[in-house]
């Protein structure tokens, strides 16, 4: 097995890494968000570059297959390096990229060094090492940000290359390169030359499936967010749910769903337009989310129905967070582009003490009882599930001292024209009920 | 300078057999691709037929050759096995078994079998043939749109040619002339040469091979967040994404479906009513939908369509549509359900698809107003009253 020709190695290696350069150029041409391809396939380039120099020794000036080429590995690792910062958007410091490349050119430039075989061989070695691990550390950094399967083996990968070329510095003392002699000829070229193909062949490979699993991890997660609001729709809500009552079970904590329904939304829609009616919506979600822990998950249901459970909350909490939230879109809304919409929105809530048992599809059931009863109770107010008595608001700001109780208002004061009524559908009643001509009436 | 043919052939095998393993992992972590299995194993079969090439001298003929052969075209043959699953092709697999079966009968006649050249002409059609086949079974899948498929296609078509160009080099150089054993003989230029781009190419197509695996699960993937479930359409941010695309640098004209008292329909005939109806809108709208169309359901009973129509070219096709949803929706399943829809048509020089959204929507408004079942257009001369002023008018007079 060793008895493998050194020359065709090299030319056989470099032109796979060219090959393996414009397969990276190519991914990046399919995903040019990820620049971080175009860079490793400049790394590529750069390499095959450096290394076609390096075999070109005794055809060239040593200047140029010695110092140029060791500068273009070098730089070719510094690029790799980068590509890895870049690939996970952290930025990329050019004194990073070009340290390698530059610490050679000082240090070739002691005459002790320059003279050695052996201390070259060792510079680079070291270099390189420390580049690839800089490089597997980059990648194994951004695993909890964006856990894709192949930062594992290119990570792994990267160590290993290092840990071979921290190798080569001991190769270096137990077996010198006599002075003079082809560079070629030490016994663990071949074996080094090949390694570098294989990890070439690896990390390239890693890299590719990396960029595509990030792309469809993209697409994945735009399935699971509702596209208006961003923000989970009903099947990722109702699935994060279900992981976190799964939790809890090894951790025992009270949990609380809140459940929020916009009190006539459809008249919004009809009075104002559905753009209105969609900035009205974000609004909510800006509100809500800003009342939210990073532990809470908060989805869309549909429609205007919102859900949310809060970890580690109890009933307190709970309705604070509902009423802060209530208000808040009062205020949101009072004035959207100069209309005053005033939407508001009705909270069922529901609380899982931390000794009890209930799965998922129970406890938003019993949220939605209460939300019904709010809803029955005039709108505009936070209920909790299995109280008798309603919550007390929490005693409002000035601004909104006139309760807002439209349509049910217009239901009671009118039985008279109840099978009228009956016969109407709920838009083309509230389409002729402004809340502000309620409040005046009340007035 | 002439390429070390043992040397090519170590790293080949080499290479095969770590990007075999690689594939295989591919197929561990989604194992719904059986194409990526088929892939990695016959490379796998190809490094150690051709570990046994190397060994030649150390092992009896018998393995150095004729299992040696065997296992290559077996390999070949995966390949195109596996791009037929990938493209969901279906061949009988005796058409597979010929490559190896043609090879067992060669074993049997000695001049053939004893012939480096016959063997090397023989291997070479064989692999030809098979890199061809693979790559026209990925044209014929080509109707999916993975961008990927096109330079595999090249690719396989680039090792068939070369494989095809062996053959006359061999019959013109032949490769007995010169030796005392097989590895001399195959130190030639064009056999060490076409052995190293054969080795550059085996790693381009398990890359390539990669990468429009991956492509395919990204495509499924983006379908499912850019589309609705119910209907088929494009959702709201895929519709926007998708407008904004087809209509840059160019006048659109946009129109806001809306399903008549839909909540109604849904309270009065259940939920199922009413998916059917918006199913029957989406179909509707499909039928009669104009060539640059781009369709979108911006949620609950709420559609918009972009379209190169303009002005009472776009009326009267949405019009179209709506004659159509009135006749088709008259019933659903049984009931008479008479679900209609409102449409506001705008357009205009060089305005954005937000900016006709919202001109749109003013004209679907009034086309609720205007007793539903109707289209309007935004007409940019005429401002249009506002919802509430219109109430705030309604409201003074009954006052």
């Amino acid at each position: 097995m060793l008895d493998l020709d050194v020359r065709t190695l090299f030319i056989v290696s470099i032109s796979v890494t060219l090959v393996l350069g414009f397969l990276l150029l190519f991914a990046w041409y399919q995903n040019r968000e990820i620049r971080a391809l175009s860079w490793w396939s400049m790394s590529h380039f750069v390499m095959c570059a450096g290394a076609g120099l390096l075999g070109a020794r005794g055809f060239i000036p040593d200047v140029i297959s010695i110092d140029m080429a060791n500068v273009m590995i070098l730089l070719s690792c510094g690029i790799g390096w980068g590509g890895a910062r870049l690939f996970d958007d952290r930025t990329v410091p050019m004194s990073g990229v070009l340290a390698g490349a530059i610490l050679w050119l000082l240090a070739s430039q002691i005459p002790g060094l320059s003279d050695s075989v052996n201390a070259r061989i060792m510079l680079s070695s070291v270099i390189i090492s420390i580049y690839s691990i800089g490089t597997g550390c980059e990648i194994w950094r951004g695993r909890r940000v964006e856990p894709l399967i192949s930062r594992w083996p290119l990570s792994a990968t990267q160590f290993v290359h290092g840990a071979v070329y921290a190798l080569r510095i001991w190769l270096v003392f137990a077996f010198p390169v006599s002075p003079g002699a082809s560079f070629f000829s030490a016994i663990w070229f071949s074996i080094i030359a090949l390694e570098s193909l294989l990890y070439l062949i690896v990390s390239s490979f890693m890299i590719l499936a990396m960029a595509k699993e990030r792309s469809e991890l993209v697409h994945k997660t735009n399935a699971m967010l509702d596209p208006l609001t961003n923000i989970p729709n009903r099947r990722a809500f109702l699935d994060a749910a279900m992981r976190r009552m799964r939790q809890r079970q090894r951790n025992p904590e009270p949990v609380t769903a809140l459940l929020f329904d916009l009190d006539h939304f459809k008249s919004i829609n009809d009075r104002f337009g559905h753009s209105v009616g969609d900035e009205v919506l974000r609004l909510f979600t800006a509100r809500a989310a800003a009342e939210f822990r990073s532990t809470d998950i908060m989805g869309r249901l549909g429609g205007e129905e919102f859900g949310a459970l809060l970890f580690g909350a109890g009933e307190g909490t709970a309705v604070a967070t509902a009423e802060r939230i209530r208000r808040a879109l009062m205020v949101a809304t009072a004035d959207i582009s100069g209309k005053h919409v005033d939407a508001t929105v009705s909270v069922g809530i529901a609380v899982l003490p931390v000794d009890k048992v209930e799965d998922v599809s129970q406890l938003l059931s019993r949220a939605d009882t209460a939300l019904y009863l709010a809803k029955e109770r005039g709108r505009n107010r936070v209920e909790v599930a299995g109280r008798s008595m309603p919550v007390a608001p929490v005693e409002p700001e000035e601004e909104f001292s006139v309760p807002v109780l439209p349509v049910p208002a217009l239901r009671m004061v009118s039985p008279a024209v109840a099978p009228a009524v009956a016969e109407w559908s709920e838009e083309d009643i509230i389409e002729w009920v402004e809340p502000q001509q309620l409040r005046v009436a009340l007035k | 300078m002439m390429l070390h043919v043992p040397t090519v052939y170590a790293m080949t095998l080499m290479v095969a057999a770590l990007l075999g393993f690689l594939l295989i992992s591919v197929w561990f972590q989604n194992r719904e691709v059986r194409a990526m299995l088929w892939w990695g194993t016959g490379n796998l079969v190809l490094a150690l037929g051709l570990w046994l090439l190397t060994m030649r001298g150390q092992l009896d003929q018998f393995y150095t050759i004729a299992v040696a052969f065997f296992l290559i075209f077996t390999a070949s043959a995966m390949f195109v096995r596996g791009a037929l699953d990938f493209n969901r092709i279906r061949l009988h697999p005796l058409y597979l078994a010929i490559g190896p079966a043609l090879w067992l009968v060669v074993c049997q006649i000695p001049e053939w079998y004893g012939s480096v050249t016959a063997r090397t002409v023989f291997l070479s059609v064989v692999v030809s043939v098979n890199m061809l086949g693979c790559a026209v079974v990925f044209f014929a899948g080509r109707a999916e749109r993975v961008m990927s498929r096109w330079p595999l296609i090249m690719l396989f078509a680039s090792i068939g040619i070369l494989f095809a160009v062996r053959v006359p080099l061999a019959i013109l150089y032949p490769l007995e002339q010169r030796a005392t054993n097989t590895v001399e003989a195959l130190q030639t230029p064009w056999y060490s040469t076409t052995s190293a781009i054969v080795l550059a190419l085996i790693t381009a197509m398990a890359f390539l091979m990669l990468a429009t695996v991956k492509e395919r699960a990204e495509l499924i993937q983006k379908r499912a967040a850019d589309t609705d479930p119910l209907t088929g359409l494009l959702n709201r941010r895929a519709f926007l994404e998708a407008a904004e695309k087809a209509f840059k640098g160019r006048d659109a004209s946009l129109a806001m479906l809306d399903l008549d008292r839909f909540k109604r329909i849904n309270d009065r005939f259940g939920h199922e009513i009413g998916d059917d109806a918006l199913m029957k809108f989406a179909a509707t709208v499909r039928l009669h939908q104009g060539e640059e169309w781009v369709i979108g359901r911006l949620g609950g009973e709420e559609f918009a369509v972009v379209a190169n129509e303009h002005g009472a070219d776009l009326h009267s096709r949405i019009d179209a549509i709506r004659a159509a949803f009135e006749t088709a929706a008259a019933t659903i399943a049984g009931e008479e359900v008479e679900a209609t829809f409102s449409a506001g048509v705008a357009g205009g020089r060089g305005r954005s698809i937000r900016e006709l959204m919202r001109d749109a929507d003013k004209a679907l408004y009034l086309a609720k107003a205007g007793g539903r079942n109707r289209i309007v257009a935004h007409d940019d001369a005429v401002e249009l009253s506002l919802p509430h002023e219109r109430n705030a008018a309604r409201k003074s007079y009954a006052a």
